[in-house]
């Protein structure tokens, strides 16, 4: 009964349309959207992007870099040594020369006989470290919110176009990728009963979908039983001392503080107002932004909370309109913004609205969502169907595959409908772990794949930012975020589209 | 001061109405009802159909929600309310929280998360106090205090609606007078249902879209509301809906800023506790000072 | 206590069975954790049937509670906080979950049903979405972690071990709430919950006892959230909402309000089925599923009503009365018997010689403008039957509570047994041995005959809440005393077969015998009787002034009586007071009063003087 009444009131629209929530991106099952190696050919015959670490796809010998990162990026030592800790306590249970772990963990500390040569990390034991991965397969598992899949027509056999095409196309290394899903209803509770259920499939490793709520009680999970963890965004707090779980997405601090940069390069001296969720989940990003605002000398004029699906928000935004603001922050769900944007319009007020948006937002906005353009800084590459021009043709070749393929695997699949970008995403999430793996390489083994992903520079594929591990704490591997803004594409659906890529901090 | 006000009333009368379905039911059969909100919700998706895929005018698109939402109150009665009479009232409870669970699961499976806005009856809107508001808010309101202060003269005219009226507290006497219990709780299940849709379709276009669980957020404000106006008066069904509105207005425009989590939550139920104590201790109070009053005299 | 070793045994298959099956492959990680969570709802349900389904507080906001306990688990033992033991953070959870309970109980006192219900709605709500959410409670977005519990140095970490420490807790939790409701305390929950005025005339102290409720169920609930925080490892905010706590209400009523076995069986039920059906049907169901359960839910409240545990009650009844047909109808003429006083309770204080029991001066009560009693005044002399007649709203029964302590009069004094009693509440009046009926039968009429007669001996069994949690101490011999008094009192009054009939199930004249069995099991000084022979046949009437004689005669009790049967009066009362109109009119001789020309004015009607004229 507990997951039936989940959706009751107030429950439900948190859990359904959190999906597309601010900070979020899609009911994605993979964690990262940032991708690595684009495939020209098929995902079979992968290439490099320039710049990007060298593997040989057809030996499989791993080449870990030691002068790895984007063109004209510093090849810092940073990388041979892989992470450090960049939190307190966290220590280096995963860095190079197998030193120790600060941290206080029992993971070993000495170079181990199962590892391939080279391998640096040491976090699982030789009995571990090769769970998951045979000579023929790659096991994972993802916890994601199944139940609501339907609220966006995808279904987990929608998610999975990607590893099909993939295992079509002769796996990685011969291996085929199997990844499984497990219901976690957005809530903590289900999350622990899924990830124990993904554990006891032996996985390579656990990914983790859209929630707040979910990630912490699974990460600290994955800690107890020593399981590899990549998760969606989530905050910081809480992690100190966690050596098993790893993201490729920007923290929420990070997507608060490009935030601010956004104000400051869109709307310089203008006045800004924030309209903010009243919850510890979102609470670290608007600080972020607000402290990172300060150093911009951005001019904040009013700041009001609201409550989990208030509904009526004109009280707010006349607040708003009465501080004179000109850019509105709105920190909320997509539900909720898409709320505040039409009742600011039946109050004749038409700010500069910054969120976090997506697809569902604009098009059910439509022409609201152009006057003036919402823009936002996101996690994901905004996707509109059947569009190339401006900033989609430097990932249009992407785009092409990823609507090839759901022509050939799931033609029925709606990329038009406002669930389109979040199929983008999570495909070019699954694109950017399946390069990874590509760079594990034929002798891939979990401590290997840490290395892979914790010295990981570089922007490899087309539709894809920066991935810097080194440069962060070694666990959070992205800083960079999207400006994009609402536009009337040609096809009459109104969606988002690149305003900025990649911006760095 | 004036904006609270104006958005006081304007949520408050549809608490209000939310309240007078939850009265008529209670009066009717003796039943609280989790569910009729969201009937409301259910029969918005049947008005989007209608009027923003069909192309059909308002009226037609709410007459049908209209009559697709009692459909729904009525058969829920004939199935379920009418098979557990003489049960405990927190059992029918519990089933209309399956009909909550039932309604919300289908509209996730049909419609999912989209976000589906149904265009109000009157879009002319005017300033009040720096608010714009809507006919249709105004018509939300108006129609709640004429429901409220209106519907108890015109159900005493007519023997079957004094038995609406009766039926939960005397079902002899009500059968006595010939009106029979069954007709009685059909329509009220219908009535409720049919408040429920008419406060769904007058609200929306105020908030801008909605989802699946969408009245059910503000039916559970008009269930409280019904509850503090002492659950069997329409009026007092009214007047407490628009006593939260108010309430809920004042706290979200003065502990909006505050750095205490949530304390509008707080002060909601501070004020619940007030009233509703206050209610109850009322009538002693009150016996109290008569006897001082007559002491004195 | 032949219930001990069935506890023994499951304490130790609780113990002892899931880590021996966890470690085979027969219970998978997975399916350990989940009926963890089964633990988790089945105490949350234990819970709330608690206050629900034994005292009949209707409480939305459980999982308030839940959160308290899981929360304070959390900073008790984590490692940056207090880091305590598990057991002393499972005490203190079940500790504050007490006090939030008691906190919420206050406004019960003057809330009731729906009206509490909503306000533990508020309760709920700020709790998940103010207190929970505050930095230094609830830990912000990471949550509050919460370590395993250890034993020497090694954690229970393994799902099968935590299940053996949940299973454990629900045998404990099952064991004090099968004592709670076979003793003291679950009688007078039930009491409560079936008429407070009843229960306060039993001697039940109506207040404390609501808020016992809550503070017993707050803590189950807060141990229930602290071992919830176990099994997660992480708690936050979000987890203990309004949704899960109707959730809770759907478990506790479908499984059957007050039906242990019911509310725990629904728990684990409505935990494994979801991952059930996705396991016999395949993932493509999703969705459906929850369509299916919601249905399945609406269809199974509509058949029960009363919950599973309901309906297999009645089916077992059914069958009883297909196999043994109708009982006999036992004898209206009960052989009351000679129990003497109570050893628990006091000897009544003694009158001094030639003072009555009851002396009532000058009671005036006004409801609004109306006085519906005026300066009445009564006297009662040990081992009498007064009569107190008058007609419909004259102001007997008004009078009748206002001496119990039922209502507060304006004026006048109460003094029985020599003591001015006047500002005591009822309960405490029925401890210094004022007895009552009510004129619409004061039973718990969902509970048997024989539960009555344990309630009504409320006052004889005063034990402490720990002996009747532990089954131990001053509650063994107490209850032992009155169970035989009650068996004594059921052989007196004929009623062996219907011992353990539901008394709403039994016909009038056969509840108003109960009802009278009650009020004299404890050997009241003072019986009052308030229209004992309503809807009484005749003959049944007739057996009723017997017994009321053999009460003065046989037990020496003392009573006043409240009747509208003339005959019935002037047959047995020593004394007659006559009452019209608030006011007592006449008194003495009950053959000289009712002749009274008042009294028949009174009665009759001035036509009737006029026509005598």
């Amino acid at each position: 009964m507990a997951n039936l009444t989940a959706m009751i009131t107030s429950r439900h629209h948190v859990a359904a349309l959190a999906c597309a929530a601010a900070a979020l991106t899609a009911c994605s099952s993979a964690p990262a959207p940032a991708s690595l190696v684009a495939p020209t050919g098929g995902p079979e015959a992968p290439t490099q992007a320039s710049g990007a670490p060298t593997v040989d796809p057809v030996t499989g010998k791993v080449t870990v870099p030691t002068k790895p990162g984007a063109p004209g990026a510093p090849a810092g030592g940073t990388a041979g040594s892989g992470p450090n800790g960049g939190t307190g306590g966290t220590g280096g249970g995963t860095s190079g020369g197998g030193s120790g772990t600060s941290g206080g963990g029992s993971t070993g500390t000495s170079l181990q006989a199962g590892d391939p040569p080279g391998t640096r990390s040491h976090l699982f034991t030789p009995k571990e470290d090769r769970i998951g991965i045979t000579p023929t397969s790659i096991t994972m598992c993802a916890h994601a919110a199944l139940t609501y899949g339907a609220a966006f027509n995808t279904t987990d056999a929608d998610f999975n176009v990607f590893w099909s095409s993939v295992n079509d196309h002769g796996g990685i290394f011969g291996r085929k990728v199997n990844v499984t899903y497990e219901n976690d209803n957005y809530t903590a509770a289900d999350a622990k009963t899924a990830a124990t259920a993904c554990h006891a499939k032996n996985p390579f490793m656990l990914l983790g979908g859209i929630g707040f709520d979910q990630i912490p009680a699974v990460r600290n999970y994955v800690e107890t039983v020593h399981q590899l963890y990549l998760h969606h965004t989530a905050t910081i707090e809480g992690t100190a001392g966690q050596k098993y779980s790893f993201s490729e997405l920007p923290t929420v601090e990070r997507l608060g503080r490009s935030f601010a940069q956004l104000a400051h390069e869109q709307f310089p001296g203008r006045k800004i107002g924030i309209i903010e969720r009243d919850s510890p989940n979102w609470s670290p990003g608007v600080a972020a932004f607000k402290q990172e605002a300060k150093k911009y000398g951005l001019k904040i004029v009013a700041d009001d909370k609201v409550t989990l699906n208030q509904g009526n928000y004109t009280q707010q935004l006349l607040d708003m309109k009465n501080a004179g603001a000109e850019v509105m922050l709105g920190w909320e769900n997509v539900l909720s913004m898409t709320e505040m944007i039409k009742q600011a319009k039946s109050q004749v007020y038409s700010p500069h609205w910054m969120v976090v948006g997506s697809n569902l937002m604009t098009q059910t906005l439509g022409k609201d969502s152009v006057s003036p353009p919402i823009v936002g800084s996101v996690m994901f590459d905004p996707y509109s169907f059947g569009d190339y021009s401006g900033g989609f043709a430097r990932y249009a070749d992407d785009m092409k595959l990823f609507e090839a393929q759901y022509k050939q695997y799931r033609p029925k699949a709606d990329l038009k409908g406002v669930g389109g970008d979040l199929l983008f995403l999570n495909w070019t999430a699954q694109k950017a772990l399946y390069a990874q793996l590509q760079l594990c390489g034929k002798d891939c083994t979990r401590n290997r794949f840490i290395d892979v992903l914790t010295s990981y520079r570089g922007r490899p594929s087309s539709s894809s930012c920066d991935i810097d591990f080194p440069n962060s704490d070694g666990y959070r591997g992205a800083n960079q975020l999207n400006f994009v803004t609402a536009y009337r594409a040609p096809d009459g659906t109104y969606n988002f589209k690149m305003l900025k890529p990649c911006v760095g901090p | 001061m004036g904006q609270v006000l104006v958005f006081g009333l304007i949520s408050g009368g549809i608490y209000g109405l939310f309240a007078l379905g939850v009265v008529m039911v209670f009066r009717g059969t003796g039943v609280l009802s989790f569910a009729q909100g969201e009937i409301g919700t259910a029969a918005l998706y049947v008005a989007a159909y209608l009027i923003n895929d069909q192309g059909l005018p308002w009226v037609v698109g709410a007459l049908g929600a209209l009559v697709f939402g009692i459909g729904v109150g009525v058969l829920f009665e004939l199935l379920v309310v009418r098979r557990m009479i003489g049960a405990d009232p927190v059992s029918t409870a519990v089933a209309t929280v399956g009909l909550l669970l039932l309604i919300t699961t289908i509209e996730i499976q049909y419609a999912g998360s989209t976000l589906i806005s149904v265009r109000g009856p009157i879009s002319q809107h005017f300033a009040v106090f720096g608010v714009e508001v809507t006919g249709t808010q105004v018509l939300g309101v108006l129609l709640a205090l004429a429901l409220g202060f209106g519907l108890q003269s015109l159900l005493r005219r007519t023997d079957f609606g004094l038995g609406i009226l009766a039926a939960a507290q005397d079902p002899t006497a009500v059968r006595l007078v010939g009106v029979p219990l069954s007709r009685v709780s059909a329509t009220v299940w219908g009535a409720g249902a049919a408040l429920s849709v008419i406060a769904a379709l007058l609200v929306e276009p105020g908030i801008g879209v909605f989802a699946p669980g969408f009245a059910s957020q503000l039916y559970l404000v008009g269930l409280a509301a019904a509850v503090i106006g002492g659950l069997t008066s329409l009026p007092g069904a009214v007047i407490g809906g628009l006593a939260l509105g108010l309430v809920e207005a004042a706290a979200n425009k003065w502990f909006g800023q505050s750095g205490v989590h949530g304390l509008r939550y707080v002060v909601v139920l501070i004020v619940l506790l007030v009233v509703l104590v206050g209610r109850q201790l009322l009538p002693e109070l009150r016996a109290r000072f008569d006897t001082r009053a007559e002491a004195v005299a | 206590m032949r219930r001990a070793p069935w506890i023994l045994v499951a304490l130790i298959a609780a113990i002892v069975l899931p880590p021996l099956i966890g470690r085979s492959a027969l219970l998978s990680d997975t399916n350990a954790l989940l009926l963890c969570r089964g633990c988790v709802m089945a105490l949350a349900g234990l819970s709330l049937n608690l206050l629900m389904g034994y005292a009949g507080q209707v409480s939305l906001g459980q999982f308030a509670f839940v959160g308290v306990g899981a929360f304070t688990l959390a900073h008790v033992t984590g490692v940056t906080d207090l880091r305590l033991p598990w057991v002393v953070g499972m005490l203190a959870s079940a500790a504050l979950g007490a006090v939030v309970a008691f906190l919420v109980g206050l406004p019960a006192l003057r809330l009731r049903g729906l009206y509490l219900a909503i306000v533990t709605i508020g309760v709920v709500y700020a709790c998940s979405e103010s207190l929970f959410i505050a930095q230094g409670i609830g830990g912000g977005s990471a949550g509050k972690v919460v370590p395993p519990p250890y034993v020497a140095a090694d954690a229970i970490s393994r799902n099968c071990d935590l299940l053996a420490v949940g299973l454990v807790l629900l045998v404990v939790m099952w064991h004090l709430d099968t004592n709670l409701t076979r003793s003291r305390l679950g009688r007078a929950f039930h009491a409560v919950k079936a008429d407070e005025r009843v229960a306060a005339s039993f001697g039940i102290d109506v207040a404390s006892y609501k808020l016992l409720a809550f503070v017993l169920s707050g803590a189950v609930a807060g141990l229930a959230g602290g071992f919830f925080g176990t099994t997660i490892g992480t708690v936050q905010a979000a987890s203990f909402t309004y949704a899960d706590s109707l959730g809770l209400v759907v478990i506790v009523v479908v499984g059957g309000l007050g039906s242990r076995p019911g509310v725990v069986g629904v728990a684990f039920g409505t935990t494994v089925l979801p991952s059930l059906l996705v396991t016999l049907f395949g993932s493509g169901i999703r969705g459906y599923d929850l369509i299916f359960n919601a249905a399945v839910l609406v269809y199974t409240i509509t058949r029960n009503p009363t919950g599973i545990a309901g309906a297999i009650r009645e089916a077992r009844t059914k069958a009883l009365e297909r196999r043994g047909g109708e009982p006999p109808l036992p004898p209206t003429r009960p052989n009351l018997p000679s129990l003497g006083r109570p050893s628990a309770l006091p000897a009544p204080r003694r009158a001094a010689a030639g003072q009555p029991v009851l002396a009532v001066r000058d009671i005036g009560v006004r409801f609004g403008g109306l006085r519906a009693v005026d300066g009445a005044s009564i006297t009662v002399d040990r081992g009498t039957i007064v009569g107190l007649m008058g007609p419909n709203g004259a102001g007997k029964t008004t009078l009748f509570n206002a001496i119990t302590g039922a209502l507060r009069p304006d004026s006048g004094t109460v003094t029985f047994l020599g003591e001015d009693v006047s500002h005591l509440p009822t309960h405490l009046r029925a401890a210094r041995g004022m007895g009552r009926t009510f004129q619409l039968i004061g039973l718990a009429k969902d509970q048997s005959v024989y539960e009555n007669l344990l309630i009504a001996q409320h006052l004889a069994a005063p034990y402490s809440v720990g002996s009747a949690l532990s089954g131990l101490g001053a509650s063994r011999a107490l209850e032992r005393e009155i169970r035989s008094r009650a068996d004594q009192t059921i052989e007196g009054l004929g009623f062996e077969r219907f011992a353990s009939t539901p008394v709403g199930k039994l016909s009038h004249g056969q509840q108003r015998i109960v009802e009278i069995g009650c009020c004299l099991v404890t050997s009241p000084e003072l019986v009052m009787l308030d229209e004992p022979s309503a809807g009484m046949s005749p003959a049944a009437s007739e057996d009723l002034a017997l017994t009321l004689q053999d009460v003065r005669d046989k037990l020496g009790r003392t009573v006043l009586l409240i009747e509208h049967n003339v005959p019935l009066v002037l047959g047995v009362a020593d004394e007659l007071y006559v009452m019209a109109a608030g006011e007592v009119i006449a008194n003495g001789e009950p053959l000289d009063v009712v002749t009274r020309p008042e009294v028949v004015t009174a009665y009759l009607g001035s036509s009737y003087e006029e026509a005598l004229k």
